[in-house]
């Protein structure tokens, strides 16, 4: 029943994920206690379907007429045999849940079902799955359009676009299928769930050049040839830079100018400290807007090399050296809410660190050491 | 459009099951059969059909349905707006609730066919009406699938329809799908069949009838007033008028007499039933249940009887007569119909009140096939004809029972039939049977068998009967019944004129008398004065009245096997087991199949204990040298033949069933095999075998690599299994 190579390293579920194969008399126990989270709905067809056959069994008995009987007969194995057919058709599904890494609040990630025929002979037909997610309050059903040949997998794919920041649960409810014939529709649970982090969203912010006070002029490439010592990454082109220090091919891929990075570029770096205290967020659309800006500021700070750490006040910093540690900050981004008492005073003073406070009109400004470097 | 060619199609199936009602307009059945059956064919001309046309359409239905109920035809109207429907929904199908509409409009149609009807036709036509319902719902189940959920697809049929073609379409049914659909449909129909057999049956005593059709006419030959040649007439259709399953052990009559009814009253050529009895038969008390005071011994039943083994099932076809045929005598006759059941005791008939317009079935127990037939304590006939024979001539009286001594009016006429009597009676006193066989030796030496005959005109008689008998002209069966009846009256014995069939051919392959139209015969019963009416059969080549007629056992029945009667025996087969399937056949067939089991289960255990005992005696037997050096050869040659298919790259088996499997069959067997190494060496890595890798990679090769890189997957397969 069972097929593939290297099946183990999934998490497959659905009937046919069992690791041992079941008996026969079990199996056809199971036609007629279902297992949990097994059931089976008649559809409004099949309870007209059923209605009927009451009406002709009634006729059939009142008056002995056999063409009655037989028409009779032939629903009741209609019913039958969907019932039949449908867990047969089930039986041999497998399938997994997948989903892509980032999801970021307003941008379309993938959530993908891979189901999987593990019969040998007989292909499989018509099934749907209906995903939800809570705490978008989102759900979706995706069909299996094609019969899926024995041994065969395939992809059915949901471009998720998130509303919410957050932890998210990502659920198979349900696997359905109402084949052959339409009159019974049959669940068995999805078992299947993901947990994601939703990232924060996007926002346009704006950035003042304050003489004092700024990141915009911080560390500036050098025109001097070989004074530029070892390449350290990439980041946004800014004004003043030298055109020998544009990479042009990644450029070219991405459709803006970046430069090079060097280590001599002299260059202060940033921290970023969130304060979640309730007596400043008030406002939980301002709040919101704080967590989108401060995912914002971090990803561009952090293109052009100019950021040292970030951290939620009262948590651990993190020092941001790679990508995956902005990752990591934003997946706390995420699940951030606004929390009683949070920041010390000494962390919010400390040199270059950026924090956020709330504006008047819901905006919410981003301060290094008391001036307001830019705002959203 | 797959599937709007099958919902096209089923609705032409269930539309073409009415035409299975003969007394049924079917003008609506033929509408929609040219018009559903023109969109199938082509297409196109839906497509070309406006939106507006099927407004009008849907508004004119009411005016068609609004002339049903006024003629006041409730099933006709009920069938008839179901037909309009259906040519509406059939080729206008385009979402679930649609299709839903489709099936049920059709189903409802055939269920109510199906009450008015009980061919085997329709039984063919259900059959299909099934298959097609089934792969209607299920490309509909697909469709609404690979649609996401939503099951319209109206925009898009109207543009699939436009460049339709049946070659097109004939290349997108893949034989897998085809089969798959088979299996399915023999599942359905297996399903359906066991559950027709297990659903309890109750044999309930005020049974409903749903839907009634207007009667049918009947066969002119067969009703209470027929003229000379009316019976001949019938006999030139050869289509089965009854069939008649005997019970299954014991002896038939080997010509078989299907008494339908008897006239008693003669005018001019004519015999009928007189008006009293004819009144009789209308009125409340020739219902069965009033039978009783004059037959102590005969049951009317719906039900059958506990006792009785030897019973006869009568199948009579629709258009045929209102009187039952009956064999003999007998002690119950069963019947659903018992509420439409007239029992005429003075003439031993019975009669629905009706025409039938379907067939239909009875039953009777404990058939006796005497030659004659008791009269009724209805009415005391000897003490009559006693008090007649002393009070004077009563002939001429219409009232029964003096119609059972009626002669012509004309005094020529009786005058020469007293003649002709006094001549063969003499001066003897002769039995009612000894005049019988006097008097029809006496037509047999004047007349020859002929259906066909011009009497001569006769200015001084009018009667043809007379007419015939003066001349020496050959003559029908009617002739010769009606000549012998006016004789024996004439010479004082009560006669009257029975019809019904005579003979009928044994159908070889399910054991059932078949009885045809062209059996109709007429002949006479004459009364004996002891209470028994004899059969007589003037007709030459019958055999001479008697009480007890030869009878012969069923297995020297002279059988008809042809095909024609192949297909009867397949109708027969539908009456038996379908249509008149009851209670009693469930027993019986739940007792058959216990008997089948068992049986089985004795041909098992014997053909074991053979093949055992064979066996043992094979190794019991003197060994010599050649024996040993023949079996050691034998063996040789099956290992290597063993070894040889083994070791082929695909063996028998796999090439025998590689076409119903979907890929390459080598990369099949790799995908096989790797997951037998897999399996087998799963987490026990020290156990591995030094090349392990190596076959794993050639295998992994012939499963997914290019066939050009492929190794010899005899010897990859070889490596395969050594490993195993």
């Amino acid at each position: 029943m069972r097929t593939g190579l290297a099946e183990d390293q999934f998490d497959w579920r659905g009937p046919a994920a069992r690791l041992r194969r079941l008996s026969l008399l079990r199996l056809f126990g199971e036609l007629f206690i279902p297992p949990k989270g097994h059931r089976v709905v008649p559809t409004s067809s099949g309870m007209m379907l059923i209605i009927i056959g009451l009406c002709l069994g009634l006729a059939a008995y009142n008056t002995e007429n056999n063409i009655l009987f037989a028409a009779l007969s032939l629903l009741l194995s209609t019913i039958i045999l969907s019932g039949i057919v449908c867990w047969s058709n089930f039986q041999s599904a497998r399938w997994r849940l997948e989903s892509s890494s980032i999801f970021r609040v307003g941008e379309t990630g993938d959530i993908s079902i891979v189901v999987e025929n593990a019969k040998r002979r007989f292909p499989m037909f018509c099934i749907q799955f209906d995903i939800d997610c809570l705490q978008n309050a989102t759900e979706r059903t995706l069909y299996l359009k094609d019969g899926l040949e024995p041994g065969e997998s395939t992809r059915l794919l949901w471009k998720f676009q998130p509303k919410k920041r957050c932890r998210e649960i990502i659920r198979i409810r349900d696997a359905v299928s109402v084949f052959p014939f339409g009159f019974l529709r049959k669940h068995i649970a999805g078992e299947c769930e993901n947990e994601i982090k939703i990232w924060p969203a996007r926002i346009p912010y704006q950035e003042f050049r304050a003489s004092g006070g700024g990141f915009s002029y911080q560390g500036l490439s050098t025109k001097l040839k070989g004074a530029t010592g070892e390449l350290v990454g990439l980041r946004n082109y800014v004004k003043g830079d030298a055109p020998r220090s544009i990479h042009w091919k990644v450029s070219a891929k991405q459709g803006r100018l970046v430069v090079k990075q060097n280590a001599a570029e002299s260059q202060s770096l940033y921290s970023i400290l969130v304060d979640t205290s309730s007596y400043l967020w008030q406002n939980e659309a301002s709040f919101e807007r704080m967590c989108s800006f401060v995912a914002t500021l971090a990803e561009d700070l952090f293109l052009s090399g100019k950021l040292d750490s970030c951290g939620v006040a009262g948590g651990t910093s993190i020092k941001v050296n790679r990508v995956a540690d902005l990752e990591t900050f934003f997946d706390e981004l995420a699940v951030i809410e606004p929390v009683d008492a949070a920041a010390s005073t000494s962390e919010l003073n400390s040199k270059n660190t950026i924090v956020f406070s709330p504006l008047d009109g819901g905006a919410v400004g981003a301060f290094i050491n008391g001036f307001k470097v830019a705002q959203a | 459009m797959l599937k709007w060619l099958i919902g096209s199609l089923t609705g032409l199936v269930a539309v073409s099951t009415l035409f299975n009602l003969e007394g049924h307009n079917l003008l609506p059945a033929r509408v929609a059969l040219i018009f559903i059956g023109s969109c199938l064919l082509f297409p196109k001309l839906y497509v070309s059909i406006p939106t507006w046309g099927w407004k009008v359409y849907a508004f004119s239905i009411i005016p068609l349905l609004a002339i049903d109920i006024l003629a006041k035809e409730t099933a006709t109207a009920m069938m008839n707006l179901n037909t309009w429907l259906i040519i509406y929904r059939s080729v206008n199908h385009n979402s679930r609730r649609e299709e839903m509409q489709l099936i049920l409009l059709c189903l409802f149609l055939m269920v109510m066919v199906g009450i008015l009807t009980s061919t085997v036709v329709f039984g063919l036509q259900l059959l299909i009406f099934a298959g097609l319902a089934a792969a209607f719902l299920v490309t509909g189940s697909i469709l609404e699938c690979k649609n996401e959920g939503s099951s319209e697809s109206a925009h898009r049929l109207k543009d699939w329809l436009k460049s339709f073609s049946w070659f097109e379409l004939s290349k997108a049914i893949r034989f897998r799908s085809a089969a798959l659909g088979a299996c399915l449909f023999l599942g359905l129909i297996g399903l359906s069949g066991a559950g027709f057999l297990v659903i309890p049956r109750i044999d309930i005593e005020n049974k409903v009838t749903l839907f009634e059709m207007a009667p049918r006419s009947t066969q002119t030959g067969f009703s209470d007033t027929i003229s000379l040649g009316e019976v001949t007439d019938i006999k030139k259709n050869n289509g089965i008028a009854l069939r008649v399953d005997v019970a299954s052990e014991g002896m038939t009559p080997s010509v078989p007499y299907w008494r339908m009814l008897a006239l008693d009253e003669y005018d001019n050529g004519k015999f009928s039933l007189s008006r009293g009895l004819k009144d009789y038969l209308k009125g409340g008390s020739a219902a069965p249940r009033h039978a009783r005071r004059y037959w102590q011994k005969k049951e009317f039943s719906t039900i059958p009887s506990d006792s009785a083994k030897d019973r006869w099932t009568f199948f009579l076809e629709p258009g045929v007569s209102r009187y039952l045929p009956i064999v003999g005598g007998f002690s119950q006759l069963t019947i659903s119909e018992l509420e439409d059941l007239s029992v005429g005791p003075q003439m031993h008939i019975f009669a629905l009140k009706k025409p039938a317009s379907k067939m239909i079935s009875y039953q009777l127990e404990n058939v006796d096939f005497q030659g004659s037939i008791p009269a009724s304590s209805f009415d005391d006939l000897s003490a009559f004809f006693t008090e007649l024979a002393i009070n004077g001539d009563a002939s001429n009286s219409n009232q029964y029972p003096n119609t059972l001594l009626q002669l012509p009016e004309e005094r020529n006429s009786t005058r020469y039939l007293r003649e002709i009597a006094f001549q063969l009676i003499g001066d003897d006193e002769l039995s009612a049977t000894e005049f019988a066989e006097r008097a029809v030796r006496h037509l047999s030496d004047g007349h020859r068998y002929s259906m066909q005959i011009s009497l001569p005109k006769n200015e001084d008689i009018s009667d043809p009967v007379i007419r015939w008998m003066q001349s020496d002209l050959p003559g029908h069966c009617e002739f010769f019944a009606s000549s012998f009846i006016l004789l024996a009256r004439a010479a004082g014995y009560p006669a009257r004129a029975a019809v019904g069939f005579k003979g009928g051919s044994w159908n070889a392959f399910e054991q059932y008398f078949m009885v045809r139209n062209a059996d109709a015969h007429a002949w006479a019963e004459i009364y004996d004065g002891n209470g028994s009416w004899i059969r007589v059969d003037p007709t030459p080549g019958s055999p001479s009245p008697t009480t007890r007629p030869s009878l012969v056992s069923i297995e020297h029945q002279p059988a008809e096997s042809g095909s024609a009667a192949y297909m009867d025996s397949l109708r027969m087969l539908w009456y038996r087991r379908i249509v008149n399937f009851d209670e009693d056949a469930q027993k019986e067939a739940a007792v058959q199949l216990k008997e089948f089991i068992t049986a089985y289960i004795n041909v098992a255990e014997l053909w074991a204990t053979h093949v055992v005992f064979y066996l043992y005696e094979w190794a019991r037997s003197p060994w010599n040298i050649w024996r040993i050096l023949y079996m050691v050869t034998l063996g040789i040659i099956l290992i290597s033949a063993l070894l040889i298919q083994r070791n082929l790259a695909l063996n028998f088996r796999e090439l025998i069933v590689a076409p119903f499997r979907r890929g390459d069959p080598i990369r099949r067997k790799a995908g096989k095999l790797l997951r037998k190494i897999e399996t087998s060496f799963q987490g026990e890595e020290s156990e591995k075998p030094l090349d392990w890798n190596e076959v794993i990679a050639r295998l992994r090769r012939l499963r997914f690599g290019p066939k050009e890189s492929w190794p010899n997957p005899r010897i990859v397969f070889r490596e395969a299994r050594r490993l195993l």
